[in-house]
């Protein structure tokens, strides 16, 4: 659907949980974290498109922001340890390995530069302005969860920012 | 981890009372708890009669047919030293269950599965087991104490506690031998050159070998197809780079555990989970069994619900 295009930490984490469900359907175990994921996201067919969708794009994008606030994620919404902590973090870094994510260091220092960015910065913070950041400098859509805040600025900013909700219904 | 076993006594020191008659015999019970009467934390219940020894023991958990002979040995001697359970309470049964028995119980059922259907879930970079194991790991860090005081009040627990961890190192050392012979077979080589040539890959219609394996390094292709094969993976779901590949040569990959000087030792990895898979089940009845016990004697329910929690 889009050859390249910036992920938000929404709707990462939210595949990587649902690869880890995936997983552990094909082990045996019943999928355990599908009420952690956003309302749309809750059925299987829906999990399945956002997968394929997110697959399908050819460079995936994101900024070294996402990648640490996944960790904080894993951490407070899914509430593993020992050893399924372990298989979630081992069963993600294959799956981004796999997919080649382009984990791109934007620089605070950088950002506060930039004349546009002043006074979104110390509203939106700095993973959200980096996100728009990153877009605008590759020319290409933004997905997120994010409503309220990184994709009305985004819009603001001019970056095509596409919603997961409004992506789910259109996915492969 | 190893698990520390330390027995746990309960020492119950049960005498004549001073002024106890032969018309009317009673008794003293100094329970001197874990660490002895020298603690100086003895608690003593005074004058009983001998059934009323006899209904105090029964409610400590000692069996019907040791009260009646300790009974005859205090009429006859006057005195009698008996070990007891360890005195718990609802609320440490209600930790150990939260906290140790049941994810103790999803997590060993859960490796019985994995065991059976010979997934190892084996992975190769740094190589471990991802979900089989030791006992610790199941657990919240914070939970290990937990596990300590359960390994020290049930010491048949304990010991298999430790032969389950080391079945599950011995079971790695194996899956790593076992994927090594393999990724060193030169026939299971070959086979992966050829079957990743581009001729090959342009059958399935992937124009690049990256779009196989993503960013992984060209020296971890044969170790990711070797842990795939060691693991006995099974189809692979569609958005995983690898999907469209492992999915069309999964079958004549997975053939290769069959090779000479690779069969040996998958052969020898079976037998090991065999073993590990029959401690496991011990474990789990004995997990199970405990927990059982537990629940029935302190009237605490293997779950809490919201409404336990709500009243709590």
């Amino acid at each position: 659907m889009f050859p390249k295009a910036v992920i938000d930490t929404g709707p990462l984490f939210s595949v990587l949980v649902i690869n880890y469900d995936l997983r552990f359907a094909e082990l045996g175990r019943s999928p355990r974290f599908t009420s952690e994921l956003a309302d749309e996201l809750r059925g299987f067919a829906a999990q399945r498109r956002l997968l394929a969708l997110l697959s399908s794009i050819r460079d995936k994008l994101t900024t070294a922001h996402v990648i640490a606030e996944l960790g904080g994620l894993a951490k407070s919404r899914l509430k593993l340890y020992g050893a399924d902590r372990i298989a979630f973090w081992r069963t993600s870094i294959d799956l981004l390995i796999q997919w080649e994510i382009d984990e791109r260091l934007v620089r605070l220092l950088d950002l506060a530069a930039e004349k546009s960015f002043q006074a979104c910065l110390p509203d939106i913070g700095t993973t959200d302005t980096a996100l728009i950041q990153l877009a605008l400098q590759h020319e290409c859509v933004l997905i997120t969860e994010d409503e309220r805040t990184l994709a009305r600025e985004a819009w603001r900013q001019g970056v095509d920012c596409r919603l997961v909700t409004q992506l789910i219904p259109l996915g492969p | 981890m190893r698990v520390r076993i330390v027995p746990v006594l309960r020492i119950v020191q049960i005498q004549r009372t001073a002024d106890s008659t032969q018309t009317d015999l009673r008794y003293d019970i100094v329970d001197s708890g874990q660490f002895g009467e020298e603690s100086g934390v003895a608690a003593v219940t005074h004058s009983l009669l001998g059934h009323e020894v006899g209904n105090w023991l029964a409610q400590e958990g000692v069996p019907f047919s040791s009260v009646t002979s300790i009974l005859k040995e205090l009429s006859e001697t006057g005195s009698v030293q008996v070990s007891v359970e360890p005195r718990l309470g609802p609320r440490i049964v209600r930790a150990w269950f939260d906290t140790v028995l049941n994810p103790l119980i999803g997590s060993v059922e859960f490796e019985l599965g994995l065991l059976t259907k010979r997934n190892w879930t084996f992975s190769f970079a740094p190589p471990m087991l991802e979900l089989i194991r030791p006992t610790k790991s199941y657990l919240r860090s914070d939970a290990e104490s937990n596990l300590e005081q359960v390994a020290e009040l049930n010491l048949p627990l304990a010991a298999n506690i430790q032969t389950h961890d080391v079945a599950t190192e011995t079971l790695l050392n194996s899956v790593i031998a076992l994927h090594s012979a393999l990724i060193s077979n030169d026939q299971f080589v070959d086979l992966c050159n050829s079957l990743l040539a581009p001729e090959n890959l342009l059958d399935l219609g992937i124009e690049d070998i990256r779009f196989v394996f993503g960013a992984y390094p060209a020296s971890d292709r044969i170790k990711l197809l070797g842990q795939n094969v060691v693991n006995n993976l099974g189809e692979l779901p569609p958005h995983f780079a690898t999907a469209k590949f492992w999915n069309r040569h999964r079958k004549s990959l997975l053939q290769a555990l069959a090779y000479p000087n690779v069969r040996e030792h998958d052969s020898s990895t079976a037998q090991i989970a065999a073993h590990l898979a029959s401690v496991s089940k011990t474990l789990l009845n004995q997990v199970k069994d405990l927990r059982s016990r537990l629940s029935l004697r302190y009237d605490v329910p293997y779950v809490r619900t919201s409404r336990d929690k709500l009243t709590a």
